[in-house]
């Protein structure tokens, strides 16, 4: 008998960066197979293949031994694929019903034929074992309604596969027991599904099998069962920690930045730390603790009280530009919006902090631009075909390096990273880390903002706990465990909570079930 | 790039129009069109600046009344040609600085903001005016308009001489580079010590006082400044811009494709009055003639963006 669903071979690159290589799966109906992975394994690239987002370079899909081309969303959902996305997709102020039929309204000589609509809405609910008004306004439902009703929309009636990205992410616990009934009744209808997760918990509540991949290769496809949560984790990472965060120590006693009762309120309430000379400072605290506000803050885009001195002198950081010229750069959370201007040039992009040095006598000069530019690209390994291409065709890795590489170039004596190395790939990780090094050999202050946690710990001389807006704890690098972090980054004696709201709030906090 | 690919589109137009016309490739013909278009391709210029941060100024056509009035009433009552030209251009600037304060201090939509001053300086221009033109026959003032040096009139020379400096403030200093860096994303430009509040003032007060310029030279070509001056100018110097390849999106562009874009619409111009087209006829072949420019642009750059993505 053919395959249900067969993925033979799978291949995709964007911009020259291999995304997949070669996967090959299958699935059963009946079946639900969960896919795990760290962040920029390919997960997501693969499922929106599977749903016609995106065509694969090489490789095939079959269904029941057909071969299927998939050239859009709509090709896919004709042969039976449904998706759903972390983000949500609801228009709010439309009904369940309308919502269900966006696009595909049914219609009697051009109207649009309601009484179908709503009794169709009933149906797919009532199969779905739902009791939902179709009439109600998707704004008025709670968040684990909406998620169903995206289900709804994705299990038309010819659906044979449903692909699931995250679909907890937003959802409470009993939200999550709903989803996993309906999981169940999806099943024993003959569903196959194909379930993105990074929370191990559930995974093991719902798989039938388990598929790991890591950097955009298949590593291994087993049945739950014969799993254990520590060997996926393996699997998943497939390197130690140490190899990866080759941290040297630089740190000096000299006070670069010092904060004394920050308080922006209703973000930030009374922080008060010092930065020295050569030291990487970590910043490590869950999703909302402040962290990224503080940031915020250090670079002049929040009003606060309290006293902030670099290299003892008060500074007014009432915005960014003060901010810099108070000796701080800031590498931002996010690198697209805020990192960069991403339709200007790497050359240009370079010099936009550092005027100054490219303009002689009044005008800017193309070679002292071209220069800098040089070197930040070579300081930093750069893989830039063409300098005077816009940046946003380059790699995400090599965005961030140019963000980094203005400021060094700036000789900002204070950095703040907020998240540098999301998304990114292991090799760019790795020419970020060994910057860092540099910078701290050079004498330089490092505040290491990161949800990363292996990260924060691997790479940071201390670490400070955010928790509400504060700083609850200093830690010493060699003291700083993932669990005590944890502790202090939840707060108090809910340690029972940790292995699954932990990573239920930041997804890349996975690594907490390492060593628990 | 996309300048090459519009002057290419000049070079055709002007080839067919020669083709089409014997009393079109002369020397005082192609002077006529040149200085009949220097005036919104003055405005049309600080439009590109305005442009290139993705905002956009619907004022200059009311600010060349505006500005010219004001500026003739200056110099016929103090009687000198100096105070009138100053005055006009003070009033340009002021409107300009006025929307560029509004549209940073407020953080309001620069098209609403703009369209506010463009109502209300055409009506600040009639309450001056009580609807009369202002008569300004000073015999100095002329050249302005009217002189020329060296063969060239001198609104041309004038034209050239914004051209060049436009063009130096856009690629070779600090404030230029700003206004790209805003234009494509304020918040990295902020982020990267832009001072993006200044900078959005000087760009307004700059089209501001271009348009001052425009009604200045207006108003000596005519010895009078007209109450409806300058009506719709701002459209024919959107026109100019969007056809010069700068991108309404902010971020790209520049001020030599501009000056081809207001020559390509001044050329069909001249060449329907060659042809005897009836009047009615123009801006709707003006407008055909956008509209397939555009497009075909909009491919092309569609299909440089993919080759680019390929490369990298």
């Amino acid at each position: 008998m053919a395959e249900f669903l067969k993925v033979d071979g799978v291949s995709k690159s964007f911009y020259g960066n291999p995304v997949l290589h070669d996967v090959s799966f299958t699935l059963d109906p009946g079946e639900v197979l969960a896919i795990v992975g760290e962040n920029g394994a390919g997960k997501s690239t693969l499922m929106k293949i599977l749903a016609g987002v995106y065509q694969p370079d090489a490789g095939s899909i079959l269904m029941d031994g057909q071969r299927c081309h998939f050239s859009n969303t709509r090709d896919a959902r004709n042969a039976g694929v449904g998706i759903i996305y972390q983000e949500f997709s609801l228009i709010p102020q439309l009904s369940v019903a309308e919502n269900i039929y966006l696009g595909q309204e049914p219609n009697r000589l051009g109207w649009v034929n309601w009484n179908a609509m709503y009794k169709g809405a009933s149906e797919v609910m009532s199969r779905m074992g739902l009791a939902m008004d179709p009439r109600k306004a998707c704004q008025e439902l709670t968040v684990g309604e909406q998620q169903m009703v995206e289900i709804a929309r994705a299990a038309s009636a010819s659906a044979r596969i449903m692909i699931m990205d995250e679909p907890t992410a937003a959802l409470n616990d009993k939200e999550t027991r709903a989803l996993f009934e309906l999981i169940r009744r999806m099943k024993s209808q003959g569903m196959g599904i194909l379930y993105i997760s990074h929370r191990l918990d559930e995974i093991f509540q719902i798989a039938d099998r388990i598929m790991v991949i890591r950097d955009g290769r298949m590593i291994i496809t087993r049945p739950a069962v014969e799993l254990s949560r520590d060997e996926i984790i393996s699997y998943m990472v497939g390197r130690e920690i140490s190899d990866m965060y080759p941290r040297e120590n630089h740190s000096t006693d000299k006070v670069l930045l010092r904060v004394e009762h920050l308080t922006v309120p209703g973000l930030l309430e009374d922080i008060s730390f010092a930065l020295h000379a050569g030291e990487v400072l970590g910043i490590a605290g869950l999703m909302g603790c402040g962290k990224k506000e503080l940031a915020d803050t250090l670079f002049g885009r929040h009003a606060y009280r309290g006293t902030v001195y670099v290299a003892d002198e008060p500074v007014k950081l009432s915005n960014p530009v003060a901010a810099i010229e108070g000796g701080i750069g800031l590498v931002p959370e996010d690198r697209k919006a805020e990192g960069l201007v991403t339709g200007l040039s790497t050359r240009e992009n370079v010099s936009l902090p550092n005027m100054d040095r490219v303009i002689q006598l009044g005008l800017v000069s193309r070679r002292a631009e071209n220069d800098l530019a040089n070197s930040v690209v070579d300081l930093l390994r750069v893989r830039v075909l063409d300098q005077e291409a816009p940046v946003r065709y380059l790699s995400g890795g090599n965005q961030q390096k140019l963000v980094l590489g203005k400021w060094v170039k700036r000789g900002s004596p204070i950095l703040v990273l907020s998240e540098p190395t999301r998304g990114i790939d292991v090799g760019a990780r790795t020419e970020i880390y060994r910057l860092l090094n540099d910078l701290t050999a050079s004498g330089k202050g490092v505040l290491l903002i990161s949800s990363d946690l292996p990260e924060v710990l691997g790479m940071s001389d201390r670490v400070l706990v955010m928790r509400d807006g504060r700083v609850v704890t200093e830690l010493q690098a060699g003291e700083a465990g993932q669990e005590k972090v944890m502790q202090y980054a939840i707060g108090g004696n809910e340690k029972c909570l940790l292995s699954s709201r932990f990573c239920a709030s930041t997804g890349s906090y996975w690594f907490c079930f390492w060593r628990s | 790039m996309r300048q090459y690919r519009i002057l290419l589109v000049l070079l055709l137009e002007i080839l067919i129009v020669s083709l089409i016309s014997d009393a079109f490739f002369t020397m005082t013909n192609l002077m006529t069109v040149v200085r009949q278009v220097s005036m919104t391709a003055i405005i049309a210029a600080g439009m590109t600046v305005v442009i290139i941060t993705a905002g956009i100024d619907l004022s200059v056509g009311s600010i060349v009344a505006l500005a010219g009035a004001v500026g003739a009433g200056f110099m016929v009552s103090t009687d000198s040609v100096a105070v009138g030209i100053l005055v006009t251009l003070a009033v340009g600037a002021s409107i300009g600085l006025i929307n560029g304060v509004l549209i940073t201090t407020q953080a309001l939509p620069p098209f609403i903001v703009t369209l506010a001053t463009m109502v209300g300086a055409r009506g600040l221009t009639l309450v001056y005016t009580q609807g009369n033109p202002v008569i300004a026959r000073v015999e100095e003032f002329r050249t302005i308009g009217g002189g020329s040096l060296l063969g060239i009139p001198v609104p041309i020379l004038i034209m050239i001489g914004v051209f060049i400096l436009v063009h130096i403030f856009l690629s070779r200093t600090r404030f230029g580079r700003y206004v790209y860096a805003i234009g494509g994303s304020e918040e990295a430009a902020r982020l990267s010590g832009v001072p993006c509040e200044r900078v959005k003032v000087l760009v307004y007060t700059i089209s501001g006082l271009l348009a001052g310029l425009a009604g200045l030279v207006l108003t000596s070509r005519l010895a009078s400044a007209q109450p409806t001056a300058g009506s719709g100018w701002e459209l024919d110097a959107i026109a100019a811009v969007i056809l010069g390849g700068t991108s309404l999106m902010g971020g790209s562009g520049g001020v030599l494709g501009t000056l081809i874009g207001a020559l390509i619409l001044g050329i069909i111009s001249n060449a329907l009055n060659l042809m005897n087209v009836s009047p009615f006829y123009q801006d709707v072949v003006k407008a055909l003639i956008i509209i397939v420019a555009v497009v075909t642009d909009s491919r092309l750059s569609k299909m440089a963006a993919q080759r680019a993505m390929r490369r990298q």
